[in-house]
Parts: C-alpha cells; sequence; structure tokens
C-alpha cells in the first residue's frame, strides 16, 4: 500500500515538475572536517592543505540556525595550525546548541586538541595521535621579558579552553606539555589513542559508527 | 602564531608559487578545482557539511567539470 502511494507520488513529481525525485532524504546530521593546516590570517603557500576559518565558521553558524539539522560530526585529521584560527573554530562549536561529536582520526596535534574537545563528546580512534607540546616562537624575538609574558599568555589561552572543556586537570595537561623525554627534538608528548583517553583529553576510544551512535543520543537528549 | 608539530621551514617553504588549484561554486558546492582547460575543471574536493553531496556522481575527486554544460 504505502509503495503504491510513493509510486503515485513519484508519478505526480513527473507530471507536475518533470522530475523523478522531488523529496530528497536529507541527513540531519552534517559533517565537517578539520584537515592539514589550519590556516590563520595569513594564507599559506600551496604545498600546505588547509582548513580555513572563512569556510568552518559561517558554516557552522549556518548549521545552528538550521533547524533540519541536529548534530555535527566533526572528523579531524590536523597537524595543528594558527593559534587563533583553532580557538575561533574552538569556541564556536564549544557554543553550539546542536549536539556535536568529534573523531580524531589519524593526529589531531597542537591546536587539533583544544578543536577536539570542544565538541560534547569525543572520540579518538586506536591508532591516531595527538602531541601537545609548548608553542614556539619564530621570528624576530626580543630578549624582554615581555617576550615570554606574550608567548605564556597564548599558551595559557589554549590550557585554559582544553582544560574547561575536557577531563583532564590543569596540572596534568601543563605536565604532558612540558614533558621531557617523549619527543625527539622537543619538549611535549605524544598520546596514542588509549593513552589520550586514560589522560583525560578525550572521552572514548571509537569511530564512526560509536560516534554517530552518541551523536544520536545527544540528539535524542536534546 | 602557529601552534603546530610541522616544522615552520616546511610550512613556509615557497618552492611553488602558485597554487594549482582554485575555489569555484559549481552546482551551488564550494569545490576546490583544477583547470584544464577555458571551460573544462576537475574537481579535487568539495567543501560541504552535507554528507549526500560526497555521494553525488559529478562532484567526486577528479570527475571533469564542463562549464560549457552549465550555460
Amino acid at each position: 500500500m504505502d509503495n503504491e502511494k510513493q509510486e503515485n507520488k513519484n508519478l505526480e513529481a513527473i507530471n507536475q515538475l518533470g522530475q523523478t525525485k522531488v523529496v530528497s532524504d536529507n541527513s540531519n546530521i552534517h559533517i565537517v572536517t578539520i584537515i592539514g593546516q589550519v590556516e590563520g590570517h595569513l594564507v599559506l603557500p600551496p604545498q600546505n592543505k588547509t582548513t580555513k576559518y572563512e569556510h568552518i565558521l559561517p558554516q557552522l553558524v549556518a548549521i545552528e540556525q538550521n533547524p533540519d539539522i541536529h548534530g555535527i560530526l566533526l572528523l579531524i585529521n590536523t597537524v595543528g595550525g594558527d593559534v587563533e584560527a583553532g580557538l575561533a573554530i574552538a569556541e564556536v562549536i564549544a557554543s553550539m546548541s546542536t549536539a556535536t561529536v568529534s573523531i580524531v582520526l589519524g593526529g589531531g596535534h597542537s591546536i587539533g586538541i583544544p578543536i577536539a574537545v570542544s565538541a560534547d563528546y569525543s572520540f579518538i580512534v586506536h591508532t591516531a595521535t595527538m602531541t601537545v607540546h609548548p608553542i614556539r616562537l619564530t621570528g624576530l624575538v626580543i630578549s624582554v621579558p615581555q617576550t615570554y609574558d606574550h608567548l605564556n599568555k597564548m599558551q595559557e589561552r589554549i590550557i585554559n579552553f582544553v582544560v574547561n572543556n575536557s577531563r583532564i586537570s590543569d596540572e596534568s595537561f601543563r605536565q604532558l606539555m612540558f614533558n621531557t623525554g617523549d619527543l625527539a627534538r622537543d619538549i611535549g608528548t605524544v598520546l596514542v589513542g588509549n593513552e589520550a583517553v586514560n589522560s583525560g583529553l578525550i572521552d572514548a576510544v571509537g569511530g564512526v559508527h560509536h560516534a554517530l551512535s552518541m551523536l544520536k543520543r545527544l540528539i535524542g537528549e536534546k | 602564531m602557529l601552534y603546530t608539530v610541522v616544522p615552520i621551514e616546511q610550512i613556509m617553504d615557497q618552492k611553488e608559487q602558485r597554487s594549482h588549484y582554485q575555489e569555484m561554486n559549481i552546482s551551488g558546492i564550494p569545490c576546490y578545482v583544477e583547470k584544464l582547460s577555458d571551460f573544462e575543471y576537475k574537481i579535487i574536493r568539495i567543501h560541504t557539511s552535507d554528507p549526500k553531496k560526497y555521494l553525488a556522481k559529478e562532484l567526486q575527486p577528479g570527475a571533469i567539470v564542463n562549464l560549457k554544460d552549465k550555460l
């Protein structure tokens, strides 16, 4: 009976509009990918694969305003990037009423960390890694105390956001960030899959299926 | 200020002067495309949050769009 009805509907659509399909089965879950370098106020040279905030931010606001979209799945595979752009994306995601779930695939390093934890619930696949390390200073450095203060302030912004949006404590995040002996030529820690969950940074280990199930649950709750 | 695991010299390396890709709206969807001729463009990747669009045949990576068809 239902099939017959649908067929009639389709026939009507052909008669009326000259189209075979008018009703589209739009998904109420949209996906946002954060890949490569998170590009900030400076356009990076073409060999970099980038995620641009001028693409992502309006898209997120549009999703928030769309009553047909109930959830966002964030796919993260990033090497980091601009502090301001990364924090901007993370803040927008954290302040959305739409349900959000993130999955860290491959890597979610540096500024990818605040983006990963900004979702309502975060996942990491078994093989993905997250590098927690201090910010580095490049270019002209004036050796005055203010240089360090400025750098420290930038770092505090990141630490505060991560601590406020995940289960990790301020103390343990700093410990990971300033750890020696884990990275060959740098200070910091590489967290692989489970380790990111054990540290409290990420909520659970899981892939697409887990993330979509969680997203549907969150949508149901909202 | 960059916060990344990639060395800055690798990011700022200026070996390639110009990007092969450009951004273009095809059927209302922002796409990264590679110009093949004045009318033909190859899809490199599309930029949308709608998962259904990624299944569209004409927007698959490598698909060639002829703008003459769109006129």
